[in-house]
């Protein structure tokens, strides 16, 4: 009797300990970061998520381009009715611009936290062929978010200084909450990832092949990361942003140097270069040749149509050009004139910008160019340059703003004496009013510049209150660092 | 000679005579399974007398002595001396020229006279009959022996029949371990069928399942409470939950706002508290049918008519069986196997009238409405809204649009919209149930089919359930039983929405136009939640049903492999389904101002799942004089995997027939969900009894789950408790003390609620997220690997008693719960980047104390027992605080500042330590000031304020009751029984929603509660609660809208009559039952709020028959 007990019990406990693995089953409702970042493919489609994220139209899919942004600055013509007249208004506190400003928020930190997970796991790898292009990515990235949050909901350098609150800055995938920093410690982080980004993307394709090249050959299993590599955080872009981050620190010097750094590398590779007029009428409107960093938009259609519509109308989203009262001023008169490369090739005389029109299936399939958003354009790294140049050598300035105004097919500006600094000033503000139509760059730019805001309904002075979108209400709660200026 | 009595089946009796040495035959049959050894006898005696050596043999060899002890008396002291002789050997000799004979029976020795062996030869006759156990299933092995000389005794075969060999006027006794022994007095039968009661059934005492094992109450260490078939039977209500809370109030059903009486809304229900906060927080008990964990909706959707016994567990003591998934408390559910022997038919009608009750609502009428318009302005231009030149054109336009309402109202337009989507319906329940068998077999087949109306219109839920029973049992020794259930059900959602959308529509609106038809669309309205008239939607092609079918197999083997050792084992399949349809067609007015191509709503989903799970359980028991000691390792592993496809398409302009798919749909999306789970367990219960009075349990679990982190797959689970029944001590027996029960209990167990992808971080991948050329993986879910089981740490003390004849029965427990490492979604600020901003972790400890109370006194009760009346009261207390609030938890406050669409702050959860859970959180006020009409708060540090800030919320309501229970009143008068089932809370808060929604925050134009009219501010010096008539800012979380609510309620009022006897006996009826019951009769609150906002309450009326052929 006591034998049979003796083995019931032992058939019992080791039937039940053999079950260890048995009761580690994974559901396969969501597929597990620790199962896909382990090879080249699952990276890739990680940092693929990451420009499909940050292509919302949260973020660069419409507020951080034509939407908010643009709206802001006076580019569309906007009614009561209008979904965004909140945010025309600077009522940044109605419930439907803080929504949206909260969507920013998170929507660029969100995909901050994705690099940084990427950026955790990435050394499982190392001895990827493919492992440096990911991790520079990655870092580039990351460092790219967190100069557009300064931009956005930072200080104004210009009238602060460096030294005042402004975002908390993430290095790593911890739950960790992080202080807000100081500007200037910021930028030294960020100055840190962009130079080990640098490093990392040395050898990246776009140098061999240009922004839009297939790296891949028939035959061979996919490679995204080879291919087009305009539309990824590529080795010029975090030239780029190297030049952008000194301007924004206020560093002209540096950044003149970093600029010219990138035209000259640009010069030798041609990867990124000035759309000729022919290939942008009616062919290239978007300039997406120019794009040293661009974000690949798959539904951009969708994203554009309600807002540029060329079949029914929803007066309370479209978004007409504010042009006949306003623009035609920008663009035909004073610094401009009507031989304007953009005017034609945007259709600006239309109701609706042509530039953004949804575009539509040719025979051969659709054009990858007009289906990418742009984040860092060629002009912008000539107007640094011209910036730069202003307390220095207004010539010098002026050839600078001469390239971009010869590409744009408007006349060339002869420096004689009386060119001044303002002068000069001016006409680069024009230039870029004019460049960046529709891409929301405008805003953050003027408040770099600290400068007043023209619109059509009357002039907006620069404010704090303005130019620093407001931190949203769960952070400065939830964030314990809120409160510490440093 | 050695001889070896058990190797035989056929066994031959020979007694000797006396002298003669001569043997006289005659044969018995006697069947031997079991196997004893040979019995061998060493013993020395010298000059002692017979019996002292009978009792030495019987004391060594362990057998009765029976027999006529007289004929040893006149015996000589003997002298032995023998040395592994063999017993048969040892009693010829002692017995050997005397005048009585020793033989052996099975496991007795018997002493008779010699003579009268030969002499009954003649006189006696062969008696022969079976033995079966009150369910009719043939009992083997039980003793018959005869009581009047001479004795005899032979025990039954293994179908129960026995033959004997008896004197007319014999006696005999029938005996058997486990069964009360029955004694017979014969008279000249030849044939004699017996029935013996089992010993539980005999005490009439309840038995606690605790799904793994069964126990007495009286050796219990814990609270639990048993319900039975006969009380289940009593309630003829389709509402398990509101049966058993109505019994046991610590059940306890989260009176659903919202929902109502909806019937394919399952009630939120937990047992003693809420043990875990959080949005993703599970409280509700696990469910135990047949030894299976199943969902609450699948108790909720059992035919009651299969339920056995349902058992509340509640004590750490029992719900540790249940390791990680115990912490909520448990209900053990086992249904009827079948039983008779005799081919039994019952069949059960119910009908059943719904109700509906909107008692609730006190909504203006077109007169009233229009007055108040008018006061709050809604015809009045505001200044500055509109040009000066368009002013009076706007003011021009209002008034025309009073005039004509007012002439609409005056002409009689009144109409009625709550009682449009309503009706009182009539639905009918059957079951139907047949149990037989044959030997050791039975069977039983039960069918039931209930469609069971809502209070809305078309809305319903119908269960249709089947199942067979297969039964082999062989009492004492093995039972066997399979049990196939097939359910299914079917719940279909009323086309006619929201129930708060009539609520809100005005009187002076009407129903249909000169013509006669409905209004689609009224073109005067300018708010859209009034434009649009709900009744032509509700006329609409329209679905919303969902269906679900499961098919189930339990089988479970109780084997007796010694009188000491028992083997259990259960193993269960089962296979569901589920489908569900939805469909809103393009003209339905919420496409009203969508676009042309996103109009019109399809989705349907499909789902399959497969579940199985074993146990096996070895438990040994031994008794020894009066220790009694027993110990169970149970071994169990369950898994459970569901897979669903949904498919949603948004966009197609023609509306369809049913069931008919688009054709192009503007947005098609498909997902795909696969969902896996396994668990194993290792379970110890120990238990030892001392004298029937101290009791020690103790009980161990491992679990280890599959949902769980690596870093924490296992979790131990332990208790300890003791049990002391005082009136089983000496020095406490008094004649008026039944019984008096002392216990408490500690341990650990855990709550299993939550997911995988809580502990690891995922990806996912759907189809249309495309990066250029590549899949674009988006980044889901925040996982942390570090999270463990939470833990309940439980304590409890409590005691049962029983005195002066059972005329006073008590239970008193209390207990104390801590919930450790609770699992709280937590908020992180936005910038850490997570998905949600949220994931989850162990933080917080959450506290319940508490005590359940309950006393049943006989009123009356003549001598006969034909009349008598029961009281019975239960109080009882939960009180829920947060007793550790880390900083992560109290930032929630922050995160759960969540604004609805108009931008009010919704009353969610907010975490204060030493603060109770439950609480309602605003900001304090001190009324309205009777000179402006505008509220006066008062700020955290004490000042007085007219703004409303966010920053001045803190806790100003626990909406916990300070008491709750019940109170029962059973009147029995022959046959016919009367019960009332009341129900009270007592001083809980409430935030009164009514007034905050419909009397402040509503926009005037909507139809609302009376006292928006009557009861707010006017003018200077009005002393009103509720603010200026024309203020239409929106009130936010304010004091002035908590309420406390005290509340009685007629639960359940229930007459049942049975027919017995001569009078049904006629029709050839066992039974006949009669039973009239209602529900929700009568509710008197304190507090004056609209309920049933999306579906409104209902009470029923039953009628019910039970036929038993």
């Amino acid at each position: 009797m006591r034998t049979r007990v003796i083995i019931g019990v032992i058939v019992l406990l080791t039937s039940i300990f053999s079950c260890k693995k048995w009761v580690e089953t994974k559901s396969d409702e969501s597929t597990y970061v620790v199962d896909v970042l382990t090879d080249r493919e699952g990276f890739s489609r990680a940092l693929a998520g990451i420009y499909y994220k940050m292509g919302s139209a949260t973020l660069y899919g419409r507020e951080l381009e034509f939407g908010m942004l643009d709206v802001m600055v006076g580019y569309w013509k906007i009614n009561k009715q209008h979904e965004y007249y909140p945010d025309y208004n600077f009522d940044y506190h109605s419930l439907s611009s803080e929504r949206r400003i909260a969507g920013i928020w998170s929507g660029l930190y969100r995909a901050i936290h994705d690099c940084n997970v990427i950026l955790d796991q990435v050394d499982k790898i190392k001895s990827d062929p493919y492992y440096d292009l990911i991790k520079g990515e990655a870092l580039g990235l990351r460092a790219f978010l967190h100069l557009e949050l300064l931009k956005l909901f930072g200080p104004i350098i210009k009238q602060e200084g460096l030294d005042t609150r402004a975002i908390p800055y993430y290095s790593s995938s911890s739950r960790e909450v992080q202080e807000f920093l100081s500007s200037r410690a910021c930028f030294a982080l960020m100055e840190q990832d962009l130079q080990a980004a640098k490093i990392l993307l040395k050898a990246d394709p776009i140098i061999t092949r240009g922004r839009e090249a297939d790296g891949n050959h028939v035959g061979d299993r996919y490679n995204s990361l080879i291919d087009r590599r305009g539309i990824h955080l590529n080795y010029y872009a975090v030239l780029a942003l190297l030049a952008r981050k000194a301007q924004w620190e206020g560093n002209m010097g540096e950044a003149a140097v970093r600029a010219r750094f990138l035209l000259d590398q640009l010069g030798d590779t041609q990867a990124v270069r000035f759309i000729a007029p022919s290939e942008a009428i009616g062919g290239n409107i978007r300039f997406t040749k120019e794009n040293i960093f661009g974000l690949y938009i798959n539904d951009m259609d969708e994203v554009t149509e309600d807002y540029f519509p060329s079949g029914d109308i929803a007066p309370n989203r479209a978004l007409p050009l504010d042009f006949n009262s306003f623009l035609i001023y920008l663009y035909a008169k004073d610094t401009g004139t009507s031989t304007d490369l953009r005017v034609s090739a945007w259709g600006m005389f239309s109701v609706f910008l042509q530039k953004f029109m949804a575009p539509t299936m040719t025979a051969s399939g659709y054009d990858p160019d007009l289906y990418e958003a742009q984040i860092i354009n060629l002009p912008e790294i000539y107007f640094i340059l011209v910036e730069a140049f202003l307390d220095r050598d207004l010539e010098k300035g002026l050839n600078y703003l001469n390239t971009v105004r010869r590409a744009r097919q408007l006349p060339e500006l002869k420096f004689s004496d009386k060119w001044t600094k303002e002068k000069l000033a001016e006409n680069l503000l024009d230039e870029v009013r004019r460049e960046y139509l529709g891409e929301g760059y405008l805003f953050t730019y003027y408040k770099h510049l600290n400068h007043t805001i023209y619109r059509s309904t009357g002039s907006i002075d620069p404010d704090r209150k303005i130019f620093m979108l407001p931190i949203p209400v769960e952070e400065q709660q939830l964030n314990q660092g809120y409160g510490i200026k440093k | 000679m050695e001889l070896k009595k058990n190797s035989f089946d056929f066994y031959l009796f020979i007694s000797l005579k006396n002298g003669l040495r001569l043997i006289v035959l005659f044969f018995v049959f006697i069947f031997f399974t079991d196997q004893a050894a040979a019995q061998s006898i060493t013993l020395k005696k010298d000059k002692s007398p017979l019996l002292e050596i009978l009792r030495e043999i019987q004391h060594q060899s362990k057998l009765d002595l029976f027999g006529d002890f007289d004929l040893l008396k006149g015996v000589k002291p003997f002298s032995i001396d023998v040395k592994n002789r063999d017993l048969a050997q040892v009693l010829h000799e002692l017995s050997d020229g005397q005048p009585f004979s020793l033989s052996l029976y099975r496991d007795a020795i018997v002493i008779e006279a010699a003579k009268l062996r030969a002499k009954e030869e003649k006189t006696s006759k062969l008696l022969s009959g079976t033995v079966k156990d009150e369910n009719g299933f043939p009992l083997e092995n039980v003793n018959i022996r005869s009581l009047i000389p001479p004795y005899r005794a032979v025990t039954t075969q293994s179908d129960g029949s026995y033959q004997i060999r008896v004197d007319t006027d014999q006696e005999l006794l029938f005996s058997m371990v486990g069964y009360e022994p029955l004694r017979l007095k014969l008279n000249g039968e030849i044939a004699l069928h017996v029935q013996l009661k089992s010993q539980q059934q005999m005490m009439e005492e309840v038995l606690i399942h605790r799904g793994y094992d069964s126990r007495k109450p009286l050796s219990m260490t814990g609270a639990s409470r048993s319900i039975t078939r006969r009380e289940l039977e009593q309630f003829n209500s389709n509402n398990i939950f509101t049966v058993i809370q109505s019994i046991d109030p610590t059940f306890h059903i989260d009176q659903n706002l919202f929902a109502g009486s909806n019937p394919n809304i399952i009630p939120d229900v937990t047992i003693r508290g809420i043990n875990n906060v959080g949005e993703y927080a599970i409280n509700s008990p696990l469910v135990i049918l047949d030894g299976f964990e199943v969902s609450l909706e699948r108790l909720y959707d059992l035919d009651i008519n299969r339920i056995e016994s349902i058992t509340l567990l509640k004590d750490v003591s029992s719900t540790v069986l249940y390791g990680s998934r115990g912490g909520n408390g448990v209900l053990v559910v086992e249904t009827r196997p079948g039983t008779a022997e005799k081919l039994t038919l019952s069949y059960d009608m119910r009908s059943t009238v719904t109700a509906v009750d909107v008692g609730d609502y006190h909504l203006m009428n077109a007169a009233e409405k229009l007055d108040f318009e008018k006061l709050a302005g809604v015809y009045t231009v505001t200044a500055g809204t509109f040009p000066p030149a368009e002013e009076n054109i706007e003011q021009a336009r209002l008034d025309n649009l009073y005039n004509r309402r007012k002439a609409n109202m005056i002409r009689g337009v009144e109409t009625d919209w709550l009682s449009q989507p309503t009706h009182s319906s009539l639905s009918l329940a059957h079951s139907i149930r047949a149990e037989g068998g044959v030997g050791r077999i039975r069977y039983g087949i039960q069918g039931n089919y209930n469609n069971l109306a809502g209070a809305m219109k078309g809305s319903g839920r119908r269960r249709i359930g089947s199942t067979f029973d297969l039964v082999y049992r062989k009492p004492q020794k093995i039972l066997l039983r399979n049990n196939l259930t097939y359910l299914s059900n079917k719940a279909y959602q009323s086309p006619y929405g929201p129930f708060s959308r009539y609520a809100q529509m005005n009187p002076y609106q009407p129903l249909r136009n000169e013509s006669g038809d409905l209004v689609r669309q009224y073109a005067d309205e300018s708010l859209e939640e009034l434009q649009y008239n709900p009744l032509y939607d509700a006329g609409l092609p329209h679905r919303a049903d969902e269906y679900a079918t499961i098919l189930t197999n339990n089988f479970s083997l109780e084997w007796n492999i010694s009188p000491v050792l028992k083997l259990r084992s259960t193993a269960v399949l089962e296979k569901n389904t589920s489908k569900s349809e939805f469909y809103l067609s393009p003209l339905h007015s919420r496409f009203a101002r969508a676009d042309q191509d996103s109009i019109g709503q399809y989705s349907s989903g499909k789902g399959n799942g497969n579940g199985y799970s074993a146990n096996v359980n070895i438990t040994y028991f031994k008794t020894r004089k009066k220790h009694a000691f027993s110990t169970s390792l149970i071994g169990e592993v369950k898994s459970s995997s569901f897979k669903q496809d949904t498919r949603q398409l948004i966009g197609f302009t023609a509306d369809l027939e049913r069931s008919s798919l688009p054709k192009y749909a503007k947005s098609n999306q498909l997902v795909h969900r696969d969902i896996e789970n396994r668990l194993l367990g290792v379970l110890f219960v120990g238990n030892y009894t001392y004298d029937q009075k101290y009791i020690l349990d103790a009980s161990y679990r491992m679990d280890g789950s599959s949902k769980f982190g690596e870093n924490a797959r296992y979790g131990n689970f332990w208790s300890l408790g003791l049990g002391y029944n005082l009136h089983q001590e000496h020095f406490f027996k008094r004649d008026w003390i039944q019984e008096l029960r002392l216990f408490t209990n500690t341990g650990v167990n855990g709550t299993d609620a939550f997911l995988a992808n809580m502990t690891l971080s995922s990806y996912v991948l759907s189809p249309g997220q495309v990066y250029y050329k590549e899949f674009g993986l988006s980044y889901f879910n925040e996982g942390n690997p570090d999270l463990h089981w939470p833990q309940i740490h439980s304590w409890s003390v409590g005691g049962t008693g029983k005195l002066f004849d059972g005329r006073i029965a008590f239970s008193y427990a209390y207990y104390s719960k801590v919930t450790d490492r609770m699992i709280s979604l937590i908020t992180v600020a936005p910038s850490v980047g997570l998905p949600n901003d949220s994931y989850f972790e162990n933080m917080g400890k959450v506290q319940n104390r508490g005590f359940e109370a309950a006393a049943t006194i006989k009123v009356m009760e003549n001598s006969k027992k034909t009349l008598s009346w029961y009281l019975t009261a239960s109080a009882n207390r939960n009180q829920g605080k947060l007793i550790e609030i880390s900083e992560a938890l109290r930032q929630l406050n922050a995160s759960n500042l969540v604004r609805t669409n108009e931008g009010l702050y919704k009353q969610t959860v907010y975490y204060e330590q030493g603060k109770s859970i439950n609480n309602i959180k605003g900001v304090r006020s001190l009324g309205i000031d009777p000179a402006s009409g505008q509220e006066i708060f008062q700020k955290i540090n004490g000042r007085l304020t007219n703004e409303w800030d966010i920053n001045d919320i803190t806790v100003i309501g626990n909406r916990e009751p300070k008491l709750f229970g019940n109170i029962h009143s059973a009147f029995n008068f022959r046959q016919f029984s009367l019960q009332a089932y009341f129900s009270y809370t007592l001083g809980g808060d409430i935030y009164n929603h009514t007034l905050a929604d419909r009397v402040e925050n509503s926009d005037p134009r909507l139809n609302t509660d009376i006292r928006a009219f009557y009861d707010r501010w006017r003018q200077p010096g009005d002393q009103a609660a509720f603010k200026d008539i024309r203020n239409v800012e929106k009130t936010g979380l304010t004091s002035r809208f908590v309420q406390r609510e005290n509340t009685l309620q007629l639960s359940c009022l229930m007459i049942n009559y049975d027919f017995l006897g001569e009078r049904i006996k006629k029709y050839r009826l066992q039974r006949l039952r009669l039973n009239f019951s209602v529900n929700g009769l009568l509710r008197i609150s304190t507090v004056k709020m609209e309920r049933g906002l999306d579906y409104p309450f209902a009470r029923t009326f039953n009628i019910g028959c039970m036929i038993q052929f």
